[in-house]
């Protein structure tokens, strides 16, 4: 490993240890996974932040990062703690501004060759989903229906027609947190929620388009409803300004309480207060309430994506069943073995994927004895893959695995050294259609940014962190 | 004064140098305008207050970007200026917000903003200039 990471001891062949005292106030050690090829790409930045985490009050184990460990802010990007109930913290620097920012994908029964307009089909895809800056819903919401998405999340949506219940049985929890407080939601928050239900957002949110290309695990594929050769539909984005509002506004409620409760932090964007405390209460209702809209939000633009299908393909709802729905941003309530034993704790996972194993409780029935559906995506030019959740996991990482490629390269990097044009027609080159409001967030997000998904989803693999189940190639694209 | 964009991976970092506090919170105001709408120009047609209280001076930076960002996002408002009189001690920062309504046709050429970050926020002094580092989630 270079310099920079000096003080890291290699624990297995893809496990790495950041031992206590690596920064002062350690409780535990971090740990994380990386394959030698991936070193390289580890900033010292989010070893800091790693470590850091392994600071606060209460943390179970260890403080963990995923093979997709990158620089963020408070916790690092990839990063995953458990917290106990009655000595630990929450923390919305464990969260994240985009609350239960997360990925769905859809199947449908196409083969790319039917897709014979392609270009058509995906300017339909951005003009039905609001995307980019300033974008507004396309639905006209009152704030009883916003208060039913934020104590109902998905269900709201297929009550109010936009989804089918088959859609809730294969989201994770069912599309709905039930810790949901929306009387802890500001104002504030609320109001940025009223107008943006159903967008997609910017940065690096889109809509794909992609083909199954390779399935690794036929039975798990066919359990899951992926067919080799047939398109699918993956659609990433989160709870919009309403959730960064919630995480806005709690942040300086929590830093209030820090200093209340006497904790003492390495990094302020690390804000906490006792799980168990008014302050940490509040804010596990905010941001339940806060996943709830991205869930509902994620089945409307599933909707959206649905009548364009219909109106291009002839094709039912029903013919574009939802795979599954995961949560990459997010503090649940969940019972892991730690030590031994079985205990509640507060799992965060920021940028992380839940990836809970065979047997674990709250899985489809049909699926229980397979685990988890995950979906990792990559990006606009490499392939997303699908994987089954592992005991292995839930030995491991509190049931938790990747949640994308992660970055390598910084926007402002990316911008002077690639022309967004440029990228967009290199990637038409390779069958990808991208449609985006500006060059400038093509070029932002262009493939050579990322590490590689195919060798961060092995290290997922060979670890037993999720196991293979198919792969899918990106075909076309709406970006924000 | 100036805007310098700094390394980071995944979101966006910024250096801001001014020779008045009032000065450096403006400015750091324009380099999240920036960000959101790229492209600033236009006539300014709409004001709105600013009066905010904090613990002290980064909380203060935190809470004010914060509020310019949800008055833009909330209000549709792209502003192109701040007036400020930014007080140390008690740290208070009072003034308004000059803009003008959001223009897909104008404005659409940056990137979304979520959030205003705690991780490395620093406003420090020297040789008669004052200094930010900030860092916007996207």
């Amino acid at each position: 490993m270079s310099e920079m990471v000096k003080g890291v001891t290699r624990t297995g062949q893809f496990e790495w240890e950041v031992p206590v005292g690596y920064v002062p106030g350690m409780r535990v050690p971090g740990r994380f996974y990386l394959s030698d090829a991936l070193t390289g790409t580890l900033e010292e930045g989010a070893l800091k932040q790693l470590a850091n985490v392994a600071t606060l009050p209460g943390i179970r184990c260890c403080s963990l990062a995923m093979p997709d460990i990158h620089w963020g802010y408070g916790f690092p990007i990839g990063g995953v703690g458990a917290f106990d109930l009655t000595e630990g913290v929450v923390s919305p620097g464990g969260v994240g501004f985009d609350i239960n920012c997360g990925v769905r994908l859809l199947a449908t029964p196409l083969r790319e060759a039917e897709i014979l307009k392609k270009a058509e089909v995906i300017e339909d895809l951005y003009q039905a989903v609001p995307t980019g800056v300033g974008a507004r819903s396309s639905q006209r919401l009152g704030k009883a229906d916003l208060r039913s998405m934020l104590e109902d999340g998905a269900s709201w949506a297929v009550r109010a027609g936009l989804g089918m219940e088959r859609d809730l049985d294969r989201c994770e929890g069912n599309g709905r947190m039930d810790e949901t407080d929306p009387s802890k939601v500001s104002e504030k928050a609320l109001q940025r929620g009223l107008t943006q239900s159903g967008t997609l957002g910017a940065g690096n949110h889109f809509l794909e388009l992609q083909v199954v290309d390779e399935i690794y695990d036929p039975a798990a594929g066919a359990a899951f409803g992926v067919e080799e050769g047939t398109v699918a539909v993956m659609i990433h984005c989160g709870s919009r300004g309403l959730g960064h509002q919630v995480c806005t506004d709690y942040i300086q409620v929590l830093e209030a309480a820090t200093r209340r409760y006497g904790i003492t932090l390495p990094d302020r964007q690390l804000a906490c207060a006792p799980v168990d405390s008014p302050e940490g209460r509040a804010y596990v209702g905010a941001m339940a309430a806060a996943a709830n809209y991205a869930w509902a939000n994620r089945q409307v633009i599933t909707h959206h994506a649905r009548e364009v299908f219909g109106r291009r393909f002839g094709l039912a709802p029903e013919d574009l069943p939802l795979v599954y729905d995961v949560a990459h941003n997010i503090a649940k309530f969940e019972e892991h073995e730690v030590d031994g034993r079985r205990e509640r704790v507060c799992v965060h996972r920021k940028g992380a994927t839940r990836a809970f194993g065979p047997g674990a409780p709250g899985l489809p029935s049909d699926l229980a004895a397979l685990g988890q559906p995950v979906i990792i995506p990559g990006s606009m030019g490499t392939p997303s893959f699908l994987l089954r959740g592992t005991e292995e996991a839930m030995r491991r990482t509190f049931g938790s695995t990747c949640h994308g490629a992660g970055r390598v390269m910084s926007r402002s990097g990316a911008k002077k050294q690639l022309a967004g044009r440029d990228v967009r027609e290199a990637l038409r080159r390779d069958g990808i259609l991208v449609r985006a409001p500006n060059d400038a967030s093509i070029a932002e997000e262009a493939p050579s940014v990322y590490k590689s998904s195919t060798e961060v989803v092995r290290v997922v693999h060979e670890v037993g962190l999720g196991r293979l189940v198919a792969r899918l190639r990106p075909i076309g694209a709406i970006k924000g | 004064m100036s805007i310098e964009e700094l390394e980071h991976t995944a979101d966006l970092r910024f250096r801001v140098r001014a020779p008045s506090l009032a000065d450096l919170f403006a400015e750091a105001a324009r380099a999240l305008m920036q960000t959101l709408y790229a492209d600033l120009r236009g006539p300014a047609t709409e004001i709105r207050p600013i009066d905010l209280e904090s613990g002290d001076r980064e909380s203060l930076l935190y809470n004010f970007l914060s509020e310019v960002l949800y008055l833009s996002e909330a209000e549709n408002l792209v502003f192109t200026e701040a007036e400020l009189k930014v007080t140390p001690s008690p740290p208070s920062v009072v003034g308004r917000l000059v803009g003008r309504p959001f223009d897909r046709a104008l404005h659409a050429g940056g990137t979304e903003v979520k959030g205003i970050s705690y991780s490395d926020l620093a406003i420090v002094e020297a040789n008669g200039e004052f200094c930010l580092e900030v860092l916007f989630d996207v």
